[in-house]
């Protein structure tokens, strides 16, 4: 077996295992249910602000964003504005598609509907990787706007909607969420994917597994909370608003599955600003993408230029004045 | 017989496949040095360069030995280059934390395509680094580190002479095209990790010699190839002579002319590399045919003889110092704007660097074509303008008079330059300059042009002659490429507007698609122009018959 | 002849087999991308190994010489030429066929098949000398003949004739 995935595999179980044990067992509803959420949200919140401001403070000395299409050049020449953005409207266009439609890694699909050699429709894990990803991402982003549900009171009426969107399919009682499904589907494909695909396998560290599993046992304690066991509902939502209220609240009748959720997502707020999951924030702040490619057109000015040694023509000019003049070129200075 | 072996026995005993560490499968595992091999690599900087330029630890040196004489605290160098550089550089400090290692760059690298070599994956080219980061810059990983198998979740490693050697090896592996930076979905340009890593390299004294030896040469005699003012001179007016056989006019062009109107700048292997030198005959026969009908006034100079600028595969700091001969020529010169010649990297550095390195440039005027009028609005900064722009505007307007039927027998495909393309966006340019100067012209499959152009596996300073090997393995996509449209349409001229291109692509077409030759644009527009006064031409610049002018 | 019909009526595990076999000379971690079924140009390594392997092995269902074998099979040994295998690494990918043929072929064909192998196994090493032959001297000639021929043709080196700088006088 892999060490890799081992490693993560074993830290979670243990992780949801300490919150269960703490509370079924040693009665520490306290610590999980009161003291831990708010000491994740703590870390969650400064680690963010650190890490933001940390890559704030770096320079951009260069304007260095990568081309992907046609420069504003000749009038006549039509150029590719968003790929290649000359202006911030450009540039706020590409940088849409890129968070919200995950454009570049959309690129990747393109090539993956050619024909090959054989002719045959060349088969690609690419397009999933894309699907997989926005699947994903907004899943997660609805699980997340659902959960409010539980901080508010009264309820939204956007959150309701959202909900009613959610739970379209009329599937059994309670209603499905597609959101929770779907999330739980693409972290396994992405999972399987790690595992499976021999570049990603070769490429991955542990650390990119440990949230896959945080993932997946969040989710996956979610649903059983939902649709398979018995939870007091009434119950989660006194403790849930007693935290959104900052007052102590502990029902009785919670069970230990609840408070091993909640413990897993304060361990996934506390890994977050630590971890590559900071490629939330980071996708803002990518030079390469969030810069105009207008370096020739306005100049970019770097906050650390210093002057350097350089050669100047004086100095080229006294090494090589009499061949300069014995060769018929122009010099400032005859002898 | 009893102890008679079978033919297939014996044959079963025999193991003619390469053996490999089967390890732990994780590659981060690697206790072994990196082995470097010959072909592979390129030669240690030699001494003298590095002591010209002023740079640390300038001694002799060989990669393949045990010792590579460090000064003692290199760890500390190391550590405090990076932190240096992680505060300068917010590319590089986001790039080391965000990378999710999705895999999207894993199979989008010449190298790792070419060589079959895992760990010339773009992402794990960046975790060579990222690894030592994480273990010398990250809290979390600090933290994690002290509970059990939390190194494993931190995904770091301590920066030891092994990691130093494999750093060295893939980091020059690398030729700085962003090609992975494209499909990245943030961006992730792993042509800014390699350059912030060849900045710790020279910390260290740990430069290749094709890299320094040209820019000691840049720095001191105004090119890469150390050619002297008057050799430069030469050169030229050889150039004169041979256009003179070929189209019976003069096209002697003018050097560091003071008050002309535009300084004319190109990489110095178009005047003393073949087949460069053609396209440089191009620009003459350019420059002749506007002065003789517009009265274009244009200069070159052997100060500013080198527009590229190996100083940028080095250090931010000798790009700098390379670059800023062309301003400060510009300056003394007086002249309005600069016009510059085919180059890839050179564009890089003028499109994203040179403004904000030595500007402002306002000793110089908005480019504006003296011929046509056009303003280059694109260029209103930096003040200086591509030549394929220049060119394309005067054919738009009808201001050359062309005779395609002269480069009838070339059947052309255009090889997008990695910089022009990935860090310019210079597309169309040259493409329209070729539709009106050839008439036959084929794009290669577009997973391989235009934004997603193939690197020729030479670039950033790697066109040494000892790592062949790995050239041309990294050269093997672009090849396969120019081998379809070869075979598929008879291909037989690869077009380029990159001075290192030209040459390393012809070593790539001998080796790969012999009967494919390399051409740059202007080299065509020389062919096609048709000079004032000129004589019937039955050669081409490379004293080539012409199309129907073959001997019968 | 018997041989021949049997390899075609075989051919399509021989083929895969082979290229399967050929792909596994690579770093495991390599070989499973680059055995990947994709377009041409995003993985160029198996497409022209695929290629090859197959036109290889309809070749040696025809009449064939060796010089024709040599040329069949210049694509992957060209590539294997350049890359991190040394000599016989680079050409065992030849002998993996006597393997699969002993998988998938009647002993009584061993033998001759075997015979086929070992020619396919000496163009292949010729092969694989020319280009490495190739490779030195584009290594001993590239910058010379790129640079020196240009200065030479300005008169500027006028002394050294391009034979003396491939030193093809001296041999």
């Amino acid at each position: 077996m892999n060490q890799k995935y081992l490693i993560p595999l074993t830290a979670v179980f243990l992780l949801f295992l300490v919150a269960y044990t703490g509370v079924e067992g040693a009665g520490l509803q306290w610590f999980f249910g009161f003291v831990f959420p708010y000491v994740a949200l703590v870390i969650f919140v400064a680690g963010f602000v650190y890490k933001v401001l940390g890559w704030a403070a770096s320079a951009v000395p260069f304007r260095i964003p990568t081309t992907c299409g046609q420069q504003k050049s000749l009038p006549w020449i039509k150029q590719n504005a968003i790929d290649n953005p000359s202006t911030s409207m450009g540039v706020v266009v590409r940088m849409i598609l890129e968070i919200f439609l995950f454009r570049s890694l959309f690129r990747n699909t393109k090539a993956a509907f050619n024909k090959n050699v054989s002719n045959r429709l060349s088969y690609s894990w690419e397009i999933f990787l894309w699907l997989g990803a926005l699947a994903f991402h907004y899943a997660f982003l609805v699980v997340i706007l659902r959960h409010f549900r539980f901080f508010t009171s009264p309820v939204p009426s956007c959150l309701q909607f959202l909900e009613k969107l959610d739970g379209i399919v009329q599937l059994g009682l309670p209603g499905i969420f597609l959101s929770g499904v779907v999330l739980l589907a693409a972290t396994l494909f992405l999972l399987a994917r790690r595992i499976f695909d021999a570049k990603v396998t070769y490429i991955s560290q542990a650390a990119d597994y440990f949230p896959l599993f945080l993932i997946i046992a969040i989710a996956a304690t979610g649903i059983a909370m939902r649709y398979f066991t018995k939870v007091d509902i009434i119950g989660i939502k006194t403790l849930t608003m007693g935290l959104a209220t900052f007052s102590y609240v502990i029902p009785e009748g919670v069970g230990g599955l609840f408070y091993a959720h909640l413990f897993l997502v304060s361990i996934l707020f506390i890994y977050f600003p630590m971890s590559k999951l900071m490629h939330m924030g980071g996708i803002f702040l990518s030079p390469t993408r969030n810069m105009a490619n207008n370096t020739r057109m306005k100049r970019h000015i770097n906050p650390w230029n210093y002057d350097v040694d350089i050669h100047t023509y004086e100095q080229y000019e006294d090494h090589f004045r009499e061949k300069m003049i014995e060769a018929g070129l122009p010099v400032d200075k005859k002898e | 017989m009893s102890n008679d072996i079978k033919s297939d026995e014996l044959l079963n005993k025999i193991d003619f496949s390469p053996k490999y560490d089967k390890g732990s499968g994780n590659w981060m595992d690697t206790t072994k040095s990196v082995q470097i091999r010959p072909g592979m690599y390129c030669y240690a900087a030699k001494a003298e360069s590095v002591e010209m330029l002023g740079l640390p630890n300038a001694r002799p040196w060989n990669p393949l030995e045990e010792d590579w004489k460090l000064p003692d605290n290199w760890q500390e160098i190391i550590f405090n280059g990076l932190k240096e550089r992680l505060e300068k550089f917010r590319t590089f400090k986001v790039f080391m934390d965000i990378c999710v290692r999705c895999g999207a760059c894993a199979d989008k690298c010449h190298f790792f395509l070419g060589t079959g070599d895992p760990k010339n994956m773009p992402v794990l080219r960046a975790e060579l680094l990222r690894s030592v980061y994480r273990n010398d810059f990250s809290t979390a990983a600090k933290i994690l580190s002290k509970i059990p198998g939390g190194k494993k979740l931190a995904g770091a490693r301590p920066m030891t002479m092994s990691v130093l050697k494999e750093w060295w090896y893939y980091f020059f592996q690398c030729t700085e095209c962003r090609r992975c930076s494209v499909f990245c979905p943030y961006g992730i340009d792993t042509a800014e990790i390699t350059m912030m890593a060849r900045e710790i390299f020279n910390l260290l004294g740990l430069n290749i010699d094709w890299i320094a030896t040209p820019v000691s040469n840049c720095y001191q005699t105004g090119n890469h190839l150390g050619i002297q003012p008057h050799a430069f001179k030469d050169m030229l007016e050889f150039f004169v002579e041979d256009i003179e056989d070929v189209t019976g006019v003069n096209c002697t062009p003018q050097f560091q002319k003071k008050g002309a109107d535009i300084l004319f700048i190109t990489p110095s292997g178009d005047v003393f590399a073949d087949p460069g030198t053609y396209t440089c005959q191009g620009y003459l026969i350019l420059f002749q045919y506007l002065k003789e009908k517009y009265g274009l006034d244009i200069t070159w100079s052997t100060y500013a003889s080198e527009g590229g600028n190996f100083g940028s595969f080095t250090s931010h700091e000798t790009m700098k110092r390379l670059n800023a001969k062309m301003y400060a020529e510009a300056r003394r010169l007086g002249v309005k704007w600069i016009l510059g010649g085919e180059c890839g990297h050179m564009w890089r550095v003028i499109n994203q660097y040179m403004d904000t390195m030595n500007g402002p440039a306002d000793f110089l005027e908005v480019p504006k074509s003296p011929i046509t009028g056009t303003i280059f609005e694109n260029a209103a900064s930096t003040k200086m303008v591509h030549i394929t722009e220049f060119t394309a505007d005067l054919i738009k307007h009808g201001k050359l008079e062309l005779d395609k039927s002269r480069n009838a027998n070339r059947i052309m495909t255009f090889h997008d330059s990695c910089n022009t393309s990935r860090g310019m966006g210079l597309l169309d340019e040259p493409r329209y300059i070729i539709e009106n100067v050839c008439d036959n012209f084929y794009e290669m499959p577009p997973n391989t042009i235009r934004e997603q152009t193939f690197c020729c596996g030479s670039g950033s300073g790697l066109n040494a002659g000892e790592n062949m090997e790995l050239r041309m393995a990294g050269a093997l996509p672009r090849a396969n490429a120019v081998k379809y449209v070869h075979e598929k349409f008879g291909v037989n001229t690869l077009g380029t507007i990159c001075a290192i291109d030209r040459a390393a692509l012809t070593t790539l077409c001998e080796y790969w698609v012999p009967d494919v030759e390399v051409y740059g644009i202007h080299e065509l527009v020389g062919n096609a122009l048709i000079l004032p006064g000129e004589k019937e031409r039955d050669e081409d610049l490379r004293f080539e018959p012409l199309p129907g002018k073959e001997e019968k | 002849m018997k041989l021949k019909q049997e390899l075609k009526k075989k051919k399509h595990d021989f083929i895969k087999k082979w290229f399967r076999a050929t792909i596994d000379t690579y770093s495991p971690d390599a070989a499973r991308i680059l055995g990947k079924d994709s377009n041409r140009f995003d993985n160029p390594i198996g497409a022209i190994t695929n290629e090859t392997c197959e036109d290889v092995f309809n070749h040696i269902l025809e009449d064939f010489t060796q010089v024709t074998l040599e040329k069949k099979l210049d694509p992957i040994i060209r590539i294997r030429a350049v890359q991190a295998f040394s000599a016989s690494e680079a050409v065992s990918f030849v002998y993996a066929l006597k393997r699969i043929g002993n998988d998938l072929l009647d002993e009584s064909l061993g033998r001759e098949f075997d015979r086929l192998v070992d020619n396919i196994a000496l163009a292949s090493f010729n092969r694989f000398m020319k280009c490495r032959e190739e490779i030195f001297l584009l290594k001993a000639t590239e910058s010379k003949r790129r640079i020196h021929r240009a200065f030479e043709r300005a008169g500027l080196v006028a002394e050294l004739s391009e034979e003396d700088l491939l030193g093809s006088k001296k041999s």
